[in-house]
């Protein structure tokens, strides 16, 4: 795993010789190679962002296959004429997947069975580490938790600039808002971040496997997290 | 400064750190500044999400669910012929001067309608001239250049008009593989040639023997040179589906290419042994599964290639196995023996041709056993086809 800015979230260069608008024009006459170049352009860019508001990752491919079928079936209506422009519509199409996979959850009980894990990125980077494998699911868990805390504007600010590692002013322009009005999201959004993370809880099932995994002093200071009072 | 201008400058910093990277300085830029220390810490932990990347098997999946999707809203979507500036005037002068025509109420309306009919069939025809390959209308516009080269008087005529028309397709497929315009820009562009070439060929050789025939003779042979040099250059930049069928056009020009005659899958636990024969077959080519490239080639040779694919990634039997040469020239095939203790019940022991039948009508269909069974061209008289199945459909 490497670290990614807006131009290394893209897992393929966009050809140089091709100009963005005119890919677009042929997406929009439903050409496949015009589709498959702008799918393989922003596909990471959907998934992460999709990935960071629903953090679970079967979850989050699907949401990201209703976004990119979205794309598929709206994609004469754009008007997009730059990189940036298409970017914004699609994520727009993306919050709209994600707001309704949300709708949906609400509407049915909890699937989620307890004592299950949590799906996160993190596991297959630490594999080989069970404790370093619990250690970062709860870590994760805890981080998608708080970021559910934070209201609509200052979650998407606070995806597309630390996440999808878009600049202020290309923010401003993704969500068609001053740069100044951005700068002010993007500090609430990290001051709630930044509490709701010192005092967010522990997922009972993380600390259960930490507790098995750890021997009884670990299980002792997981049993004072589960005990701590959660807000 | 005002806290939120550091934030972002921070951030800022600490993005530009890791485009070059460095690590650090951001964070010691924001040592001193306890207020904001934990919020720039709440954005690192995001970091993870950064260098998230979706699986690979979900990420072709899904693009071939796209591509399935783009097909079938294109067959579904209406053509639909915008009347030409000068059409729609013409038709609002006649709306407006109805009234003064008509001396009952059913013959401007008649009148009318005689009139959007010739309006839309004369503009139909205006934007047809001018659909290119990959428009809805350009099986039209190739009509009509028939049309125009088939009015010739004589062979040579004939012959010059459909060089002068090749020529343009020739441009066309150019044009097409630079800018990386597949299917089916390109594929219309391809068709539309060797269509050309092969009427050019057919025309020239019913000339009699002479300087006209000589000199047509030397223009083809020069078309079918630029031809091959065009459709070898074309290989690197377009797809794997239209560089098989570029394959097929270099084959017929009599470039060595790559051919497939059959293909056998046998099953292990873990993978498919895949042996494709043929001929052309080249050191370093890979094995093309559904059109695309996968698993890994373990032996080749001239004319017989062996590779593994593994079974948790190919759960079904493939519909088309093929070969890609280094060279960029492909052949695929969809006759693929399946031994019959991996075959389903019911399922032909050949997925190619056998599956499929087809009854050609009277007005003379054609029928050419093809991906995963039969597929047939009905004549005008009416044809049916039955296509065969395969495990994979």
């Amino acid at each position: 795993l490497g670290t990614a800015g807006k131009g290394e979230a893209l897992s393929e260069q966009w050809p140089t010789e091709m100009p963005f608008a005119s890919v677009v024009e042929r997406a929009r006459t439903l050409d496949h190679t015009a589709l498959s170049l702008l799918y393989r352009r922003y596909l990471p860019v959907v998934y992460r962002y999709v990935l960071g508001r629903i953090g679970d990752v079967h979850l989050a491919e699907d949401v990201t296959s209703e976004t990119f079928i979205g794309m598929v079936d709206t994609i004469e209506r754009v008007r997009a004429g730059d990189e940036l422009g298409f970017a914004a519509w699609l994520l727009g199409i993306a919050r709209h997947k994600v707001a309704e996979h949300y709708r949906r959850q609400a509407a049915r009980p909890l699937m989620q069975p307890p004592g299950e894990p949590w799906d996160e990125p993190l596991a297959q980077a630490e594999a080989g580490d069970p404790l370093g494998v619990v250690t970062a699911r709860e870590s994760w868990a805890e981080v998608v938790a708080a970021l559910q805390r934070l209201t609509e504007e200052q979650r998407t600010v606070v995806l597309y600039r630390c996440v999808l590692g878009y600049g202020t002013e290309e923010v401003a322009r993704l969500l068609d808002r001053q740069p100044g009005a951005i700068r002010a999201l993007q500090f609430r959004a990290l001051t709630a971040l930044a509490r709701f993370l010192a005092v967010g809880g522990t997922n009972p099932a993380v600390a259960a496997l930490r507790a098995e995994l750890g021997g009884p002093a670990r299980a002792a200071r997981a049993q004072r997290n589960d005990d701590a009072p959660r807000r | 400064m005002h806290p939120e201008d550091r934030l972002d400058a921070l951030l800022t910093a600490r993005r530009r750190d890791d485009g070059e990277g460095r690590r650090g300085s951001a964070a010691l830029d924001a040592a001193g500044d306890d207020a904001l220390a934990p919020l720039l810490e709440s954005a690192y932990r995001l970091e993870p999400l950064r260098a998230a990347q979706p699986d690979r098997r979900f990420a072709q999946a899904l693009e071939a669910r796209l591509v399935a999707r783009a097909t079938e809203r294109r067959r579904a979507r209406p053509v639909t012929v915008p009347l030409a500036r000068t059409a729609q005037r013409e038709l609002l002068g006649l709306r407006l001067r109805l009234p003064v025509i008509g001396r009952s109420a059913l013959r401007p309306a008649l009148v009318a309608a005689v009139a959007v009919l010739a309006l839309g069939l004369g503009t139909l025809t205006v934007a047809a001239a001018a659909a290119g390959p990959g428009s809805p209308l350009f099986g039209l516009h190739r009509l009509e250049q028939n049309v125009q080269v088939n009015v010739a008087g004589d062979s040579a005529a004939r012959a010059r008009g459909h060089l002068q028309l090749a020529r343009q397709w020739l441009g066309a497929v150019q044009s097409a593989a630079t800018q990386r315009l597949g299917d089916p820009t390109y594929s219309d562009a391809l068709q539309a040639l060797r269509d050309e070439a092969a009427a050019a060929a057919s025309e020239i050789a019913q000339v009699p023997p002479g300087a006209a025939r000589t000199s047509l003779e030397a223009d083809l042979a020069a078309l079918q040179a630029d031809e091959m040099t065009t459709l070898q250059a074309a290989l690197a930049p377009i797809g794997w589906q239209d560089r098989v069928a570029t394959t097929d056009a270099l084959g017929a020009l009599g470039a060595a290419v790559p051919r497939v005659s059959g293909a056998t899958l046998t099953a292990s636990y873990y993978h498919w042994q895949v042996t494709l024969t043929g001929s052309g077959f080249a050191p370093g080519a890979v094995l093309l599964v559904n059109g695309r490239p996968a698993g890994t080639v373990t032996a080749t040779s001239a004319g017989r290639l062996t590779a593994e694919l593994r079974r948790d990634e190919h759960e079904q039997v493939p519909t088309s196995l093929g070969v890609g040469n280094p060279d960029g020239t492909a052949a695929v095939t969809s006759n693929i023996q399946v031994p019959r203790s991996i075959r389903p019940e019911g399922t032909p022991e050949s997925c190619g041709g056998s599956g499929g039948t087809a009854t050609p009508g009277t007005g003379g269909g054609t029928a050419t056993p093809g991906t995963g069974g039969g597929t047939a061209t009905p004549g005008t008289g009416g044809g049916t086809a039955t296509p065969g199945r395969c495990p994979g459909e």
